[in-house]
């Protein structure tokens, strides 16, 4: 512990470590703030105008239970408290959806979509000041730590006086990650703690995700920081070991992220939501012919042993209205449950794909800790179709148990449409989220145990 | 010194450059990287296509099933069909079975940039109704994660690529012989620094332009599938010319962070930082400063206005209300025809038409903003150079956001043409329904499928041009600025 004080202290006399943290502080301060404020913007927007939407089915006139079911709503997908850490996919998936008889519609108008060219250059928010610039920061901390002093020949000194050199890159290393910690650690757990200690968020488990997500960055800069150690250990000049370090960045923050997605692609090929669709309306089309229909009908009569439809116990049109619902309920869910499973299929390979880069394993176990990952996007689409679905149902009921003689149509009042519940989105639980996490938090682990290792024999060889 | 003698100089330096092991291992590499960025790029082009071929066999079976349907249902038939069942029926064909797509098909240089082209439609399928707010819906919902690290396309080689592998090369002339006391030597000799140093980079410069202008081409003949390039040819000279500008500049960046005389790792760590910084934050800040002058219309609130418009539409008699007065604008000899306004098709397009007007506002500010971000962003792009010649590649790609937003207003366009292709044809049915034969149970009314508008899909070789040669004057400039620099700073050996 004295050496780590020792450390500490040495590091508050310099003022390199000052300029570093003043600069990372301002700048997640910034992207923190952008974050926040359009986090803010959106919550604001959704909550007025789900009241709105509610209030609006609430109060449609008397009219039959299909025309309401026609008239739907809209939902909107809540943003993740933790989103102004890292909004994750939540830019580059629709938030909105459109709920109406007949139609899964996709989630709509993604933030991304209406952002500038200028705006994916990929530091709008603390998550990626944190795997882009911490890391350079980790470095302009640790290329020093041992290269400097071989230049000056204080090292040989220290190595003389009979200092082991493990007790030395140990206390070394605690001290800037505790600078590291300091620095990156406590802004965002200021950041996070205000988001997460905002009303209006229940089920997110806020507080562990925040704990959880805080520790992910900073063992991801303690990565960094031990690279930029391990080439101090080995380069004879501190400028040498900064430029290998540089190189180091280069290669695992900027080129080896996007060849890793290059690769999964590749390597896993995910079905086209553009088929998909295309399966899906052929299926319909053959489904909805006025032949289909009909035969469709004469089946529904002969089940009840009747000729005319007015001598049945229910009502022709919302007994098929149901019928067809179930035959589409089933088609969405196989097309559309491949659909999800191939996209959770590539975002699982992203996340090995942090073998080639911490920068890819942070990613995936960054936004998947904020509860802003790919998951939480299916979940809410599926928790909305589920919604749909269930006006649906409730409004064919309506009309199927209600048959009208005489081609009369069937007027229901509002006591029906209070029977539809608001839309009530719930995240997926923490320990799903833990479950997703498992692979990159492996992976990042391995970056640093691997790092870690490293560092014995390089110990053992070490050289005045 | 003479012409002749600083040429010789400059010949013994690129044999030099050739010479050396490193060289040769970073173009390999930057070529590898080249053709796997054209790979990737082709793959897109490739899946474009594909997804562009799905969308016209759409259109042309839904021409066929409604031509079938008119030859089964031109006969007596038991079968009830329904309005929404019939596409012989000029309304029923536009409601549920016309099939028409907006598209903004690749151009032929479309590998060069994924640009906006993984987040913004190519494709969008024209609908009208209440269900539409915006066209601009459809995507390709693919891995977000990976959309968020960015695609290996030719654009991030060339652009945030080559001028590392640049720096490799040409970072360290001169400062390795700092760093090694040849440079007292060369100090020696009765040539001027500027001389040296001008041969040096100069050499370096020739050598990278031609590995990187050679290794592009080679990519793109190896694995780009290009299509014939008739009329792009200038565009692609000038991009050619701007990336030749780029190389120039990241040398002339080499030569300056070298003047420096701080050695060689010192103008590494300088250069290195330079890059992060002109081709990450200063395109992040750019894009700020872009999102701040041209503030993003609400979507959320468009929609709330849909809603309110259907709420209005649907409450009393204000449908009624709303059908009668569309009849008395477009048919007032039959406005008071009693049932007219309650037909389907008579209530459906006067519905239309107001939820139309309704949006024309929030629709209109959406276009409006879209092109105020295209400009801002073609603005603001030419103040750093990685986003100058990123938007040019993206432009000539046809992946930007200038044409895009030409996309939407010309698929609104589409929208309304189609509208006002239809809308005669239904009222005219509904007017004085076509007479069909005995137990005939369809309308029989429209076989005009051919005659539907189609979209009028623009491939244009102009703002690809435009934006090469602004790319090309701002990246000439830089270069020539940070080369003066570099020469005032040469212009004595240091102390």
């Amino acid at each position: 512990m004295r050496r780590i004080a020792a450390e500490l202290a040495l590091l508050a006399r310099d003022p390199r470590p000052r300029w570093i943290a003043a600069c990372l502080i301002l700048l997640l301060a910034v992207a923190g703030i952008g974050t926040w404020r359009d986090a803010a913007r959106y919550d604001g927007e959704i909550a007025r105008i789900s009241l709105a939407e509610r209030e609006r089915w609430l109060s449609q006139d008397p009219k039959n239970p299909h025309s309401a079911d026609h008239y739907g709503l809209w939902v909107f997908r809540p943003s993740a408290p933790l989103a102004v850490l890292d909004p994750g996919t939540e830019p580059y998936t629709g938030r909105m959806i459109r709920v109406e008889a007949h139609l899964f519609n996709d989630a709509v108008y993604r933030a991304v979509q209406d952002a500038g060219p200028l705006a994916r250059a990929g530091l709008s928010s603390p998550a990626d000041i944190v795997q882009l610039v911490v890391p350079l920061a980790a470095i302009l901390l640790g290329f020093s730590a041992f290269a400097a002093d071989r230049e000056r020949g204080t090292l040989r000194l220290a190595l003389g006086n009979g200092a082991s050199p493990g007790r030395l890159f140990a206390g070394r290393l605690a001290a800037l990650l505790l600078a590291t910690a300091a620095v990156v650690g406590l802004p965002l757990l200021v950041l996070g703690g205000l988001a997460a200690a905002q009303p209006g968020a229940p089920g997110w488990q806020a507080w562990p995700r925040l704990l959880a997500w805080v520790a992910a960055q900073v063992a991801y800069a303690g990565a960094f920081l031990l690279l930029a150690m391990l080439l101090s250990l080995v380069a004879r000049t501190a400028r040498g070991a900064l430029a290998a370090s540089l190189a180091a960045w280069v290669v695992l923050c900027v080129v080896a992220p996007r060849l890793a997605t290059a690769g999964v692609e590749a390597a896993v090929p995910a079905p086209s939501y553009g088929e998909t669709r295309a399966r899906i309306e052929a299926e319909f089309r053959a489904h909805r012919t006025a032949e289909a229909s009909d035969a469709r009908a004469r089946e529904v009569l002969e089940r009840y042993g009747v000729q005319d439809p007015d001598e049945l116990p229910v009502d022709l049109r919302g007994l098929m209205m149901s019928e067809n619902e179930s035959h589409n309920f089933a088609v969405y869910d196989r097309e559309f449950g491949a659909f999800f499973a191939g996209i959770a299929a590539r975002d699982a390979a992203l996340g090995w794909a942090g073998l080639l880069s911490p920068r890819v394993a942070l990613q995936a176990l960054s936004q998947t800790l904020a509860g802003t990952d790919f998951a939480q996007h299916a979940g809410f689409v599926w928790a909305a179709e589920g919604y749909r679905r269930g006006i649906s149902e409730r409004m064919n009921a309506e009309i199927r148990d209600n048959p009208q003689r005489g081609g009369r149509l069937l007027i229901a009042d509002p006591a029906l449409w209070r029977e539809v519940p608001p839309f009530a989105p719930t995240p997926l639980p923490l320990a799903r989220s833990l479950a997703d996490a498992a692979v990159p938090a492996a992976v990042l682990a391995l970056w640093l145990a691997v790092l870690a290792g490293l560092a014995v024999p390089l110990l053992r060889r070490l050289t005045p | 010194m003479t012409p002749a003698r600083f040429l010789r100089l400059l010949a013994a330096e690129i044999r030099l450059i050739a010479a050396e092991r490193l060289t040769w291992a970073i173009l390999a590499a930057l070529v590898v990287a080249l053709c796997l960025g054209v790979r990737t790029g082709a793959a897109r082009v490739e899946a474009e296509q594909a997804s562009l071929a799905r969308a016209a066999q759409d259109e042309d079976r839904a021409v066929r099933d409604a031509r079938a349907a008119h030859r089964r249902y031109a006969a007596p038939t038991p079968v009830r069909v329904n309005y929404w069942q019939d596409p012989t029926h000029a309304f029923g064909y536009m409601t549920q079975f016309l099939v028409s797509h907006a598209v903004k098909p690749p151009t032929p240089l479309a590998l060069l940039a994924t640009g906006q082209s993984d987040v913004q439609p190519g494709l969008m399928r024209v609908g009208f109704g209440f269900s539409t707010v915006f066209d601009d819906t459809a995507f390709e919902p693919g891995s977000a994660a990976a959309l968020r690290l960015g695609p290996f396309d030719l654009a991030f080689v060339l652009v945030a690529l080559v001028p590392l592998a640049v720096i490799a090369l040409a970072g360290t002339r001169l400062a390795a012989e700092q760093d090694s006391g040849l440079l007292r030597l060369i100090a020696a000799q009765p040539v001027a620094p500027r001389a040296v140093a001008g041969a040096k980079f100069g050499a370096a410069a020739l050598v990278a332009v031609a590995a990187v202008l050679g290794g592009t081409a080679l990519a793109l003949v190896l694995f780009g599938n290009l299509p014939p390039l008739a009329g792009w040819g200038p565009t692609l000279a000038l991009l050619a010319a701007a990336l030749a500008a780029y190389v120039v500049l990241w040398v002339a960046a080499c030569a300056l962070a070298v003047s420096l005389w701080r050695g060689a790792v010192a103008a590494l760590v300088i250069l290195v930082l330079a890059w992060a910084g002109l081709t990450v934050a200063l395109p992040a800040a750019l894009g700020l400063a872009a999102d701040a002058l041209a503030p993003r219309p609400s979507r959320i609130a468009a929609i709330d206005a849909s809603r309110q418009a259907q709420a209005r539409f649907y409450a009393g008699e204000e449908a009624a209300r709303v059908a009668a007065a569309w009849l008395a604008v477009r048919a007032p000899e039959a406005a008071g025809r009693p049932g007219l306004r309650d037909a389907p098709e008579i209530r459906r397009l006067a519905r239309d038409a107001y939820y139309d007007a309704a949006l024309a506002a929030d629709r209109r500010r959406a276009l409006d903003h879209a092109r105020e971000a295209a400009a801002w962003s073609r603005r603001l792009a030419l103040l750093s150079p990685a986003s100058a010649l990123g938007l040019a590649l993206e432009t000539a790609a046809g992946t930007d956001a200038g044409r895009h937003a030409d996309f939407l207003a010309a698929a609104a366009g589409h929208r309304r043409a189609l509208r006002a292709f239809f809308e005669p044809r239904i009222l005219a049915q509904a007017l004085r329904p076509v007479p069909v034969c005995d137990g005939c149970q369809a309308r029989l009314d429209f076989d005009a499928y051919d005659a539907v508008p189609a979209f009028p899909a623009r491939l244009e070789a102009g703002p690809g041009e435009r934006q090469a040669l602004l790319a090309l004057a701002a990246l000439l400039a830089g270069a020539a600025l940070l080369g003066a620099l570099a020469g005032r700073r040469f212009s004595a050996w240091p102390a």
